[in-house]
């Protein structure tokens, strides 16, 4: 998933569109290695020392990892994914950032 | 292994068998079912009438024997066990009805016994001069004890890791906000991106 998602935020680059991670590892000093190797440049919630039973995947229901939300300009939620959405993920996020370049 | 050709002397077919068994041995003839005990080698035994003769006795013999211990003995199993049969099938349908019978009538005792005091206790209170309450079934023993008040789990379990698949924010709602800290410790908004196309993504690195 580090490289489709490091594509989408270089290839988005300048629209108004963001990748907000919701982070589940129990421990964040463990992930800051990762971080550097995988040029995880997007900013991520942290769900908690709970980890997978944190506060916010909770409250969002969310008990597969990773799960997507992709969330319009106006907070609507548009579409969900379980799992790697793949080729639809990139068409649906140009969809929606359109939508906003047309009602400009 | 060489084999030796010899002839059943009840049904008179050829029968190939093991050279060397011993003379004496008994054989049974595959085809006519006849037990005979192996004689001399086969050029002797058919030819020479005498031989032929005695392996002919030795066969009766046999069959006398047999006639003493197996036949009979299979010909009276036969109607003992047709009889045992029947009267085994017999048997076990009677018991079988009696298990029925007897199952259904512990467990009309107990259905009764569970609706009884109830009544019991409605006629009571009848006859102390009260308003006999609607009759209600109402579990008993085991039923009754062991159920918690409420099958809600207690407070602090509410809400952790819910099981329904489509519990929480749906499509074509508005993103619930979330505010917490980010990776560095900063605290943050889900509605700071109002505005944008966001891709909010549940990840974890394992």
């Amino acid at each position: 998933m580090y490289p489709h998602e490091r594509s989408l935020v270089k290839k988005m680059e300048g629209k108004p569109f963001a990748l907000i991670g919701v982070n589940s590892d129990r421990d964040r000093e463990q992930l800051r290695p990762t971080l550097a190797k995988e040029q995880i440049t997007w900013r991520s919630f942290w769900n908690g020392a709970g980890g997978t039973n944190g506060p916010i995947s909770s409250a969002w229901s969310v008990t597969g990892w990773p799960t997507l939300y992709l969330i319009d300009q106006k907070g609507v939620i548009r579409r969900r994914w379980t799992g790697s959405p793949g080729e639809a993920l990139d068409r649906e996020i140009e969809t929606l950032v359109n939508e906003i370049a047309a009602s400009e | 292994m060489s084999k030796q050709r010899i002839l059943c002397p009840e049904c008179q077919a050829p029968l190939n068998i093991d050279a060397s068994l011993p003379a004496g041995k008994k054989i049974k003839c595959p085809k006519c079912q006849a037990i005979f005990p192996l004689g001399e080698p086969i050029s002797q035994a058919v030819s020479a009438e005498p031989m032929a003769v005695a392996v002919a006795a030795e066969a009766e013999d046999e069959d006398d024997r047999d006639a003493d211990d197996d036949r009979p003995a299979r010909r009276r199993a036969g109607p003992r066990e047709k009889q045992g049969i029947g009267a085994g099938m017999t048997i076990t349908l009677i018991a079988a009805s009696l298990l029925v019978a007897g199952g259904l009538a512990v467990g009309t005792y107990f259905l009764v016994k569970s609706l009884i005091p109830s009544d019991a206790g409605a006629g009571d209170q009848a006859a102390a001069g009260q308003p006999a309450a609607p009759q209600k079934w109402q579990p008993t023993g085991l039923l009754a004890k062991g159920m918690p008040p409420q099958l809600t789990p207690p407070k602090d379990k509410q809400n952790v890791n819910p099981i329904q698949p489509n519990a929480g924010p749906q499509i074509g709602q508005v993103a619930p906000e979330i505010v917490a800290e980010d990776l560095d410790g900063q605290t943050f908004k889900l509605s700071d991106y109002r505005g944008k196309v966001v891709l909010l993504d549940f990840w974890g690195n394992w």
